[in-house]
């Protein structure tokens, strides 16, 4: 059982990191062709610029995500290093309950928000609601919430082969400062 | 109850359409007995347009003076002045949102799907092109690169009238006329000047006027519901009030910075306009279609 | 002052915890909107566009090009090429050191990436011929440093978008060069003053014919910075735009004329830099919708109306600027304290009449050097990582170079020319 949530979770994290490295790579291809289109063509490509902006924030979401799993965002541990470690187990709890928090409110906040736009459209792409636009939101925020919970129900996840697989040979990925939540 | 109105405006402190409404909210303050309330957020420090409206939407901010960009997508109507030479002239314009046009308009916008009450327009003055060098005839601008708003509309429009439209993130067009990414660009003379466009080289102002929009003062329709009736008539009243005050600092405005701009070297060039108004006729078939009768009643307000 | 006290207290509170810096800036960003009523959607809204600008777009380009440059091959033969020119000196192999991080600050705005990838490489070799490890590590820490100050920098990226916009991306990077060569400069004559006073051991002449064929090599990786540079100052493209050329170069370079980086790495290359991007990119989002209601609750405004009530003298000013600039750094990282603090300083440096360009050169020398210094400073603990020593040993050997890199930073803080004349002569005003 807990093996199928980790497999499953695995391809989930797998999900984001081909979803964000595709975002990367189209963007690096729009961009220099919006410039072909302006000396090549003649005339301005109108759509690369927004187009890069919205896969731009795809990224962000969802590769947040992955980097909450990978235990990679920054945050200060000069504090806690010092506490007694019943006090640290204590302060982690509170973390993960605030993480939780923020994660649910960008789910609920998040797809309140995509709702009430939903009815627009953006001004540059007229095809495109607003609201799709901030679907990222609450997506990565739901992904991010499974990585928490899964977190706090068997711990740390950042030792995973899928998430290890990046790892340089030696040491120069190491980022001592940011540490697990 | 007591009520903090927070208003918000892309436009620096000190700009006209800014001034107009810190005014309005003087009045309120002295109408209400200090009541209500307006506390201005100039310089788009909480957010863009379209993020502005966003917050109206859900009661985050009360008042918001926006271009029409952000409102054509739920408003088709209003699109209508987006239309390269749909005004004759900037008195034209005044005309037409000072009469039933302009009256309509502001109401299609507050019963629509926007949650936003339109509460009177604000004038945004005329855009003429200014280009690193002189541009009289659409022959002129074969081949000069300018930077237009990111609408498909505006950028055919300047491929239309004889150049080639780029559109552009406002914030990038100083570095890209400095470096020459551009060749011009085109605004009022105020902004042209608040930018530092002036300085990049670009330094001749074809007074070509091809687009005239105004914009629009809107508050949240959250707040407006928490309104008192008396309450409402009274701010219907001071933004009515507000937008002829706006168009007297305007007015001052664009004569206190095309003097700094002429000051500064920039060459005002008075043009014919009429084959511009010629070469843009595809684009407002194109576009305009849609709008035959408002168009025809803009056309028929002397 | 009790809403100011409940956003700031919070987030505060939340960073002693260890909540991760982007969440706790989001977090106490939604307390002060319940505190202050603001619906919670707009915090959304805020966190959601401030991912949202064209001018962002230059960081995932510069982050991945400096990626690609740093792990496709191009670190070593930076080395190599700084051999070439200095390697013969006394001490030389502290100076390679010094003028590869020059040379990576060029393709690169990470001193994170440049310490692991010029320190695996130099550090072992330095110690190899006799220097001391601890020294070997402090150079590659400190000359780091370099790479957020010479363009590309996506940091001076971050700052003008903090700025508001108002603040040319252009300008800043020209801005970064002089300040950036002086602190090479600096760094330099204090490693050819140690080597003399300890006596350590001189490189060979590298044979003309290798040397030239080392040099070809390395210009290969240095025209990105050509093509950037050149590019943006030309009016061929925007500085965004340059960005995406030069990771279109660095892969050109990598995998069709290096050719000693193999395909299947790159799917772990775009996974790796996928973890660093994000983290910066989602402390971004975070990040503006703390500033959002800052701003809400005017506290940029208080602020200025209270540091300028303490004193209008602006070295004043600015020395008081730097002095909490240098002790934030300690503490925390440099592109969440450019958000927080670009919005709240700039303001009143602008009062006292300092170019908005010009404080930014300030505020990289001052978060630069917090890199480094504990008790977090990520350059520092990849540094003792890649040296394989305690912190504390790498900090001690650090200390001399804190105090040239604390000489530069006065250095810029109060000659403005510095900053402000490159970008003036190519730019014009
Ligand atoms: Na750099
Ligand atoms: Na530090």
């Amino acid at each position: 059982m807990n093996n199928t949530i980790h497999r499953a979770l695995d391809r989930l994290y797998l999900a984001c990191i081909w979803l964000a490295g595709s975002c990367i790579f189209l963007m690096s291809l729009f961009i220099p062709w919006g410039i072909f289109a302006r000396y090549v063509l003649g005339t301005g490509s109108q759509w690369p610029e927004p187009v890069s902006i919205l896969l731009m924030v795809v990224f962000t979401f969802f590769g947040a995500a992955v980097a909450y799993r990978a235990g990679a965002h920054i945050a200060v541990a000069m504090l806690t290093d010092r506490l007694p470690e019943r006090a640290q187990h204590v302060l982690r709890g509170v973390v993960h309950g605030l993480m939780l928090c923020i994660s649910a409110f960008m789910v609920f906040y998040g797809t309140s928000l995509c709702m009430g736009t939903w009815g627009q459209t953006i001004p540059d792409l007229p095809w495109m609601p607003v609201g799709a636009a901030y679907l990222p939101v609450p997506l990565g925020g739901f992904i991010t919430l499974l990585f928490v919970l899964e977190h706090v129900v068997f711990g740390s996840q950042a030792h995973r082969p899928v998430v290890l697989f990046d790892a340089l040979p030696d040491h120069t990925t190491a980022t001592p400062d940011s540490k697990d939540a | 109850q007591n009520m903090v109105l927070k208003a918000h405006d892309t436009h620096p402190a000190g700009y006209p359409t800014v001034v107009a409404v810190e005014n309005m909210g003087k009045k309120l303050d002295a109408a209400t007995n200090g009541r209500i309330k307006v506390q201005m957020f100039p310089g788009a420090v909480l957010g863009q347009e379209k993020e502005a409206v966003e917050q109206a939407q859900l009661g985050a901010i009360q008042l918001a003076r926006i271009s029409l960009g952000v409102i054509g997508p739920v408003v088709p109507e209003v699109d209508v002045f987006n239309m390269p030479f749909v005004f004759r002239d900037i008195a034209h314009m005044r005309k037409v949102i000072d009469g039933q046009v302009g009256t309509d308009l502001l109401d299609k916008v507050s019963a629509s799907q926007a949650r936003l009450v339109a509460l009177g327009w604000m004038d945004g003055g005329a855009r003429s092109l200014y280009t690193k060098k002189p541009v009289r005839t659409p022959a002129d601008l074969k081949g000069v690169k300018v930077r237009m708003m990111g609408n498909p509309l505006f950028v055919d429009t300047m491929n239309a009238m004889g150049g080639n439209g780029i559109s552009m993130a406002y914030g990038e067009v100083f570095s890209a006329l400095q470096t020459g990414v551009i060749d011009g660009a085109e605004n009022n003379p105020p902004s042209m000047f608040t930018s530092n466009h002036f300085t990049t080289g670009a330094k001749y102002y074809t007074q070509t006027n091809h687009l005239i929009i105004p914009e629009i003062l809107v508050m949240s329709k959250v707040t407006w519901d928490k309104l008192s009736a008396q309450d409402k008539a009274l701010v219907k009243r001071v933004a009515r009030e507000a937008q002829m005050d706006q168009r007297a600092l305007w007015d001052k405005s664009v004569e206190e910075y095309t003097g700094k701009l002429k000051a500064a070297g920039v060459e005002f060039i008075q043009i014919d306009t009429k084959p511009f108004f010629d070469a843009t006729a595809p684009v407002r078939t194109k576009y305009g279609a849609k709008f035959g009768e408002l168009m025809q009643r803009i056309a028929a307000v002397q | 002052m009790m809403e100011a006290a409940v956003l700031l207290g919070s987030f505060l509170l939340l960073i002693l915890i260890g909540m991760p810096v982007a969440y706790a800036l989001g977090v106490s960003a939604l307390i002060g909107a319940w505190w202050i009523d603001i619906p919670l959607d707009a915090v959304m809204i805020a966190i959601s566009s401030g991912v949202n600008k064209f001018s962002l777009l230059a960081i995932p380009f510069f982050v991945l090009a400096g990626a690609i440059m740093a792990e496709g091959g191009m670190a070593r033969r930076l080395v190599a090429f700084a051999n070439v020119l200095v390697g013969f000196i006394r001490g030389g192999l502290s100076l390679v050191n010094i003028l590869a991080s020059t040379f990576f600050g060029a393709i690169s705005g990470s001193s994170m990436a440049d310490t692991a990838s010029v320190g695996s490489v130099l550090i072992p070799e330095m110690s190899k011929k006799g220097y001391p490890r601890d020294f070997a590590t402090a150079v590659t820490v400190a000359g780091s440093v370099q790479a957020i100050l010479i363009p590309p920098s996506h940091n001076a990226v971050i700052y003008s978008l903090a700025a508001g916009g108002t603040v040319s991306i252009a300008a800043l990077f020209m801005a970064g060069v002089l300040p950036g060569l002086l602190m090479g400069l600096t760094l330099a004559v204090l490693c050819l003053i140690t080597a003399k006073r300890r006596g350590f051991p001189k490189g060979e002449v590298i044979p003309m014919r290798q040397a030239l064929r080392i040099c070809a090599d390395a210009l290969w990786g240095l025209m990105t910075m050509v093509i950037i540079l050149g590019g943006i100052l030309s009016g061929v493209f925007t500085a965004t735009e340059s960005a995406s050329v030069a990771v279109l170069w660095a892969f050109f370079v990598t995998m069709f004329i290096y050719r000693d980086y193999q395909w299947r790495e790159i799917p772990k290359l775009v996974h790796r830099t996928v973890k660093t991007l994000a983290i910066v990119m989602i402390l971004i989002g975070f990040a503006a919708s703390f500033g959002y209601i800052m701003t809400l609750m005017q506290i940029p405004l208080k602020i200025t109306t209270f540091l300028t009530t303490l004193s209008d003298n602006r070295y004043v000013i600015l020395g008081m600027i730097n002095l909490l600039l240098l002790v934030l750094g300690t503490l925390m990282d440099m592109a969440p304290l450019i958000l927080i603090l670009t919005p709240i300083l700039l303001p009143v440096v602008k009062l006292i009449g300092v170019d908005p360009v010009h404080f930014g050169m300030i505020m990289m020398v001052n978060l630069g050097i917090g890199l480094i210094t504990p008790p977090v400073g990520g350059v520092l603990f990849v540094g003792s990582a890649v040296g394989k020593l305690p912190i504390e040993q790498v900090v001690k050997a650090l200390t001399p170079f804190f105090f040239a890199l604390l000489l530069v930073l006065v250095a810029v803080t109060y000659i403005p020319a510095l900053s402000l004349w490159l970008p003036g002569l190519v730019l014009g005003s």
